[in-house]
């Protein structure tokens, strides 16, 4: 059984507004403290999911990651966790783009890497917050595609995913190839081994070009974008919170009673 | 945040330290351990109340994920990293700053369990697979007595400075009668690395030997518990040993030799003071935000400069000890086997580290006035309880005769080895 | 020379009327519709949906077309994207827009690579630009601690809308239309994608998205105990209970409870957030909520940024006096 799992790199998800400024020029928000980078949450997950199939029935786990001057911490994560093997898709021309060029450079390196019976990634990115790149790569690959996915059991050569919806969930059968995208409905991701630590300190990841992977570099990043950022602001938000005190704490929530009653709200 | 770009650390400590962060941050509630470690002690309790009050499911989980016994060689089950002092460091730090109390919780073991990398075989096997098969247990230390403090620590071989006569040899065995003073996990260890007078009157550095004790074995029991203003966890004890029995086996080293087996011991005493920075830079950063926050003449104090410059050299403060512990961690990086390089250096930061604590407090009393004895903030809490564990190892006035000392003897101040410890 | 035109949207129903999004998307796409000085479409796939979708007129779309047929009633990626391909091949609109829901959010990106265009999803705010009349898409990223602008150059323009980002548009007072039926072939391929079951969680009492008032634990709550409190209180208020992941993911209360990014996003009069901290994936499910009142025990926890009233102190001693209180005013 082989398996592609993509991670993103991303700043810390629970960093506060006030570790960044906003580079209006490039449409970014640069961290002007000392945020940290990590893996994408949902992508950890999909690593996680990745390796209960391996755990139950033995894989090959292969994790794909795009981006430029990649924090090995970061990107080394999922093999501390139990990944096999970790290619990057790093450089310059990689950076700043869309769904659309980036499902496009994951795909042609999934064409690339050959063998592969099972491609998850996270259901989106905790920064980009857009949801596309998986189905992307099922369309770039011609493979089905299922989403939000909370449970996969594989058998031979399909498998058996429960995914999420708004009240519940729905079991749904696909046959292999396919791609699928995790929820965090999956449960928690595992922690990184210490042993898988020690051992991948030394190794180093294999590196491809857009070259390597049949791409020009227009095709790529921000040059191959389809969508385009048009502005980048900060929301403004508005409320002034009126902490309602009292001598007791037991005071202080009857005078909340009282304030909302007296504002209507309750 | 902790800042991990150092030069000391690699990738691999940098990836400990993520997973010393992410174990912190899923299983620590931190409010919830300094309740527990603030459980008012009832008077005589024994060494079964002590242990039932520690957080042991914290304790096991930091089992399954590989960080209880990560010190440990890997032979005896370990992950082996008792001669990383600095990857050891940056996980102490980063256990103080996610997980307050946890900090010392770690390191405290930690730093037993290294050294049986060089002691006997049998006896490595025994205490380390009992601490590998027992989750309820920790490992501890004891040196000190009720009567003999800095007469230890220092040590004071003048004559008739002699100490109680603990620990005496009956054919085969040690026969143990007497008390031994502030032991740190005392109460809550299965094993205890325990240094006794053995030879009645000489200088101390020449008259003790060192043991490994089992309080399992009849005869050791909790003579009191060293309640203090704050308690850690693993709270600290004094220990009485009536007609106490270990066969000779269980001496560690040439009799007499202890303060030999301390010089291979030492490396490892800087985790705490890693996991107390750590601890520091939390408490540091919230104090920071509260001046941004709080506004008392029509703009946030930290513009207010009695505050402002609180704030910054505070901040100078830690960022300085945190350098020279790491610093120091190489050193003791740098020979092995638990040898120091830089004396003068182990000194100097069991000295400073104390500074910095104090000022750190002073800070906090200026910066938050009256709100910093509120038990609403985690404020007053810590420094209760760095108050009680800030002297462990010594005073830091006594760091600074020791340090005086050596460049008394060797003319100028130099780094020098091990061996320049506790010559007299 | 470009022949796309109109702004279509794909509709929704539930419990045999418009879904709520529809209304919103109708609402969001007349005011475009109104800005280009073209028609408002609205689209349905399914079985059983005419009367359904002849509501959309009622609603503000000039024209309702449906797809009909009786393997479209449940909703697979492949085939509905093949229907789509074929619709947009034939209808041609300069945009489609879709609710940011179960269907919606799966359909727009898998139609958007298929037609080798792209989508914005999650947005929270579309308007056209003056003079080019693209599609300026605004959606938030970073967890909601910023917000993107997007446009392109491609048709149809497309973007998935987030649930209680516009307000539902309102009944007009025309009579519903009877929705123009389009042909589509579903073709021979092989279904490769399978529903074999479905598992509905009831959720207790009010549904989330509806209520007016909800009340909404966190990690504080501690667990599944701690609910018990919330729901009580839900009650008394006439309300829902919801909460963040971290409750859901500890299996304090079920998934479809959850309110937040991943879950449901609500904008309730009142939203009441107990032990809940503010970080901004939730808050992105709850923000645009009228007024939200905090109870946490740390004072700088960020959820007091947004709220408009709080209380800092352990809910436990908080809930039980405000609520005696609250039975006492009547």
């Amino acid at each position: 059984m082989n398996i592609v799992v993509c991670i993103k790199e991303i700043y810390d998800p629970e960093a506060t507004i006030e570790s960044f400024r906003l580079d209006g020029a490039a449409k970014t928000l640069v961290s002007s403290a000392k945020v940290l980078k990590v893996v994408n949450p949902f992508d950890e997950q999909a690593v996680e999911a990745a390796l209960r199939i391996k755990d139950k029935m033995g894989a090959k786990v292969t994790v794909l990651s795009l981006g430029n001057n990649l924090d090995r911490v970061v990107v080394k994560k999922p093999l501390h966790m139990g990944a096999d093997e970790l290619i990057l898709l790093e450089d310059e021309a990689y950076v700043g783009g869309d769904s659309w060029s980036t499902a496009k450079a994951l795909s042609s390196a999934i064409q690339k890497i050959g063998e592969c019976d099972l491609v998850l990634c996270g259901r989106q990115a905790a920064d980009s917050n857009a949801g596309q790149t998986g189905l992307g790569i099922a369309e770039f690959l011609g493979l089905s595609c299922v989403t939000l996915a909370r449970k996969i059991d594989v058998d031979v050569d399909r498998a058996l995913i429960e995914r999420v919806i708004t009240d519940g969930y729905e079991t749904v059968e696909v046959t292999l190839p396919a791609v699928v995208t995790v929820s965090n409905e999956l449960g928690q991701a595992r922690y990184p081994s210490i042993k898988n630590i020690a051992k991948s300190n030394a190794m180093k990841p294999v590196i491809w070009k857009p070259s390597d992977i049949g791409l020009g570099p227009e095709e790529c990043g921000a040059s191959g974008r389809r969508l385009q950022a048009i502005d980048l602001f900060l929301p403004v938000f508005e409320a002034t919170c009126e902490i309602v005190k009292g001598e007791t704490l037991q005071e202080a929530a009857q005078n909340l009673a009282v304030r909302l009653r007296e504002e209507r709200i309750l | 945040m902790i800042d991990l770009n150092l030069p000391y650390l690699t990738e691999e400590h940098k990836s400990l330290a993520m997973l010393m962060k992410e174990f912190c941050e899923r299983e620590v509630d931190l409010k919830k351990l300094n309740e527990i470690a603030d459980q008012v002690i009832p008077p005589n309790a024994t060494s079964a109340e002590l242990r039932a009050r520690m957080p042991w499911d914290l304790v096991s989980k930091a089992h399954d994920a590989g960080l209880r016994q990560i010190a440990a060689p890997t032979e005896f089950g370990g992950g082996g990293y008792g001669e990383d002092h600095v990857g050891l460091g940056v996980m102490a730090e980063v256990a103080g700053y996610y997980g307050g109390q946890l900090g010392r919780l770690f390191t405290i073991a930690w730093k037993q369990m290294a050294a049986f990398a060089y002691t006997k075989k049998d006896i490595a096997e025994e205490v380390l697979g009992d601490y590998m098969n027992d989750r309820k247990t920790m490992l501890g230390a004891s040196i000190t007595e009720p009567n003999s403090g800095s007469d230890y620590l220092f040590p004071y071989d003048e004559p008739g400075v002699t100490g109680q006569y603990l620990a005496k040899k009956e054919g085969d065995e040690w026969v143990f009668n007497g008390d031994k003073m502030f032991c740190t996990a005392g109460g809550v260890s299965n094993y205890l690395m325990l240094m006794a007078r053995t030879e009645p009157k000489g200088p101390i550095s020449k008259s003790v030997t060192q043991f490994v004790i089992d309080t399992r074995r009849p005869g050791w029991s909790v003579a009191r518990v060293n309640d203090m203003m704050g308690n850690e966890l693993v709270t600290n004890v004094q220990m009485h040993f009536e007609n106490y029995r270990i066969p000779d086996r269980y001496r560690e080293g040439p009799v007499n030799g202890a303060f030999d087996v301390m010089k291979s011991r030492l490396a490892g005493k800087s985790l705490h003071m890693f996991a107390v920075i750590g601890w520091a830079e939390r408490t540091w950063e919230d104090m920071k935000e509260y001046a941004l926050s709080r506004i008392q003449g029509g703009k946030p104090i930290v513009q207010h400069p009695n505050v402002g410059m609180l704030v910054a050299e505070t901040d100078c403060m830690i960022r300085h000890c945190r350098l020279f512990l790491y610093q120091d961690a190489w050193e003791w990086q740098q020979i092995g086997q638990g040898q120091m390089r830089d004396v003068l250096g182990w000194y100097y930061i069991n000295w400073y580290i104390k500074r910095v604590l104090m000022r750190l407090i002073e800070a906090g009393l200026e910066i938050y006035g009256g709100m910093a004895p509120q038990k609403e903030l985690a404020f007053e809490h810590w420094v209760r309880l760095h108050l009680s564990i800030m002297h462990g190892g010594s005073t830091g006035g006594l760091s600074l005769v020791k340090a005086a000392n050596i460049m008394a003897r060797s003319g100028s101040p130099r780094p020098s080895d091990s061996n320049a410890l506790y010559e007299t | 020379m470009n022949d796309y035109r109109h702004v279509m949207i794909f509709g929704e129903l539930a419990d045999n009327g418009l879904a709520s999004i529809t209304k919103e998307l109708l609402s969001g796409g007349k005011k475009l519709a109104g800005s280009l000085g073209e028609e408002l479409h609205a689209l349905f796939v399914g079985h059983a949906i005419a009367d359904g979708a002849a509501k959309a007129c009622e609603f503000g779309a000039d024209k309702a077309y449906i797809v009909e047929q009786e393997s479209l009633a449940t909703y697979t990626g492949d085939v509905h994207t093949a229907v789509l391909v074929q619709v947009v091949e034939k209808l041609k609109p300069r945009i489609l827009l879709f609710g940011n829901s179960d269907v919606g959010a799966d359909l727009g990106p898998r139609l958007a690579f298929r037609l080798k265009q792209e989508i914005a999803t999650d947005c929270v705010d579309l308007k056209i630009e003056d003079g080019t009349k693209r599609l300026l898409r605004t959606k938030p990223v970073y967890g909601g601690l910023a917000m993107s602008v997007l446009a392109s150059d491609g048709f149809p323009q497309m973007a998935t809308v987030r649930p209680k980002s516009m307000s539902p548009a309102d009944r007009t007072g025309l009579t519903a239309e009877k929705p123009i039926s389009l042909e589509a072939d579903l073709g021979a391929e092989p279904v490769k994608v399978k529903v074999v079951g479905r598992m509905v969680e009831e959720a207790r009492g009010v549904k989330l998205e509806d209520a007016e008032i909800i009340v909404s634990g966190g990690r504080g709550i501690g667990g599944p105990e701690g609910f018990k409190d919330l729901e009580e209180m839900g009650k008394l208020l006439n309300g829902a209970v919801g909460g963040s992941r971290v409750a859901v993911d500890n299996g304090w209360i079920p998934t479809s409870q959850q309110v937040g990014l991943t879950g449901t996003i609500v904008a309730p009069r009142v939203y009441i957030a107990i032990g809940i901290s503010g970080a901004s994936q939730h808050m992105t499910g709850c923000s645009r909520s009228q007024r939200i009142i905090a109870i946490n025990k740390d004072a700088t926890a960020p959820i007091f940024k947004q709220a408009h009233f709080g209380v800092v102190g352990d809910w436990k001693n908080v809930l039980p006096a405000f609520i005696e209180k609250l039975k006492e005013l009547g």
